[in-house]
């Protein structure tokens, strides 16, 4: 609650910002190296995002991995060149799939989104759109619009929305002032296919722009309604859009153009990283979406003894009827494979444990200390393999 | 827009209002019944408030360390129910000690914290039944480094829990042996 009242004081302070200069609408693009006069609506909007980014430097989710975010400001200047010196990225490490784009530079990938793009040319194309809404201006187009039309009540409700996803704690902040400044649908048309253009111009295959937004609609219609990614309220992925990308890479992708989708170099990139993210999202227990996302991943990579363990911990801790049976096989399988994380033996155990199978949980949790015998827990599977006795 | 920004600062003054407005009694150091479930003897006067579901002893002020009690959740039951993310981490009685660690660190997660890590999760006699215990760490959602213990188990299909967590610098360590001894006394009614 102290998150939503320090947003409501931030919105009031900007609320009392300078009279705006200018009307609303189109505005010139932002130039490479350009800031807004110091006396303008624009400055104040930056002040306050710089405000925000100060805090984001703060906060603990901040990714440290240099090889990952050194990759994904290479993936930005490829886009951008001339504009790469402008942009401040982070890497937030939170399961939701997002990114934003502040109107002073400071660009956000969550880890979610990384986790679920299945290339470089996806998440090529998602950086491209927020870079769009940056290089256009939207969002001191969209304050000042907000300004001029808004009824505040509108706006404490969108705030309060996003204060609901306790998750990203204070990164809410953020999501729920991109919620303020909430692009028109024009704006996001425009960001779409300036994302759009900017892979391209890349090099990156055109034709992986629309599969995002239909794995992103796949997992939306899984998932609980309730509970709407923080993306989707400002991003819908509308059947329209994906149509729209679909009919622009038809005009754009030719055979006789060399294009690329980066999958291999995306994939060598977030191996080391995969295995935390995946137990973040796990950690939301949002097992339907989590189920689209792993169905997904093992279709491109159905030997990987590291997702069949997550799979496994999906139906454990669901423990939907059937659940039992289907985490032993996908268990099973991640031993098979080779490349199974040591807690798949203790998983094993717990739900043969649970079956009442002593000896095969007894043969799980023995695996298990064996493989890794100065487990934290492992006064707790000393007790189990007691009572098994 | 001056209208407008007098009524978001009016909302604004609301919602402070409802977010300080949790009663405090005196817990005196003497034993006491939790939940209507088990005894503790605290060694010292903790502030106490509860919503139902928890109650909360402190000294500082919960931001800085607290003890928490978990009153007898039932199977099915969010340990925390504000927002829509914390309803979906439901307590099951059919869950092992280690599970349970894991639903409290996922719990802390979905309320903000950030990095939450569990160890030494061991068994643990809680009052005359066989549950667990924990150490936690975490960052809480404004990134300051927490630290907490737990301790619980499962009593007629309810989940009983105590966690005593506190910012890692002074205040976690400050009253960390009088949260023990909470622990260590569990006595069942």
């Amino acid at each position: 609650m102290r998150r939503l009242v320090w947003l409501l004081a931030l919105v009031v302070v900007v609320a009392g910002c300078a009279t705006p200069r200018g009307a609303p609408g189109a505005m010139a693009d932002l130039q490479p190296g350009q800031r807004p006069p110091a006396d303008s609506d624009e400055a104040g909007l930056w002040m306050q995002m710089d405000r925000v980014e100060e805090r984001l430097r703060g906060s603990g989710r901040l990714l440290t991995d240099d090889a990952v975010r050194g990759y994904l400001r290479e993936i930005l200047c490829r886009l951008a060149p001339e504009h790469c010196a402008d942009v401040r990225l982070y890497v937030v490490q939170t399961p939701h799939f997002n990114a934003t784009m502040g109107p002073n530079g400071v660009m956000e990938v969550w880890t979610g989104l990384m986790l679920r793009a299945d290339n470089e040319a996806q998440l090529a194309y998602v950086l491209g759109h927020e870079l769009g809404h940056y290089l256009r201006r939207h969002s001191i187009q969209r304050w000042r619009d907000v300004r001029t039309k808004t009824n505040v009540v509108a706006v404490f409700s969108l705030l309060a929305a996003a204060a609901g996803h306790g998750y990203v704690g204070p990164l809410a902040q953020l999501a729920a002032l991109g919620s303020i400044l909430a692009f028109s649908r024009d704006n996001e048309r425009e960001a779409d296919e300036i994302g759009f253009e900017l892979m391209a111009r890349a090099g990156y295959d055109p034709r992986e722009a629309a599969k995002i937004w239909e794995a992103l609609d796949e997992e939306r219609k899984a998932g609980d309604e309730s509970a709407p990614p923080i993306f989707f309220s400002t991003h819908p992925p509308t059947d329209e859009r994906i149509e729209t990308l679909k009919a622009l890479a038809a005009r754009t992708w030719t055979a006789e153009r060399e294009w690329t989708d980066g999958r291999e170099r995306y994939r060598r990139v977030l191996r080391p990283l995969r295995q935390a993210l995946l137990r973040d999202e796990l950690r939301r227990r949002d097992f339907a979406r989590t189920e689209k996302l792993l169905d997904r991943l093992l279709a491109a990579e159905a030997g990987s003894g590291e997702l069949r363990f997550f799979q496994g911990e999906l139906y454990r801790l669901r423990q939907k009827d059937g659940d039992e049976a289907r985490a032993v096989e996908a268990y099973e399988q991640a031993l098979a494979a080779g490349d199974a994380p040591p807690e798949t033996n203790r998983a094993l155990g717990l739900v043969w444990m649970r079956r009442g199978d002593r000896e095969r949980a007894r043969a799980a949790f023995h695996r298990y200390v064996t493989d890794a015998p100065a487990a934290e827990d492992r006064a707790m599977i000393d007790s189990y393999l007691e009572q098994l006795r | 827009m001056r209208r407008h920004a007098g009524r978001v600062v009016a909302l604004a003054a609301a919602v402070a209002l409802s977010a300080g407005c949790a009663h405090y009694s005196l817990v005196e150091p003497q034993p006491r019944t939790v939940a209507d479930r088990y005894v503790v003897e605290p060694q010292i006067r903790w502030s106490a408030a509860t919503d139902g579901k928890w109650e909360v002893w402190t000294v500082d002020g919960p931001g800085l360390q607290a003890v928490q009690f978990l009153n007898g959740l039932e199977d099915g039951e969010p340990l925390f129910s504000r927002t829509e993310e914390q309803k979906r981490l439901r307590f099951k009685a059919s869950m092992t000690p280690g599970e349970i660690a894991e639903l409290l660190a996922d719990a802390l997660a979905a309320s903000g914290a950030q990095k939450v890590a569990v160890a030494g999760v061991r068994p643990h006699r809680f009052g005359t039944a066989d549950g667990f215990r924990c150490e936690l760490t975490f960052l809480n959602s404004a990134g300051l480094e927490k630290q907490a213990i737990a301790a619980g188990a499962v009593v007629d299909a309810r989940l009983y829990l105590i966690v005593y967590g506190g910012a890692r610098l002074h205040y976690f360590a400050k009253h960390r042996e009088h949260a023990e001894r909470i622990i260590q006394s569990v006595r069942m009614k």
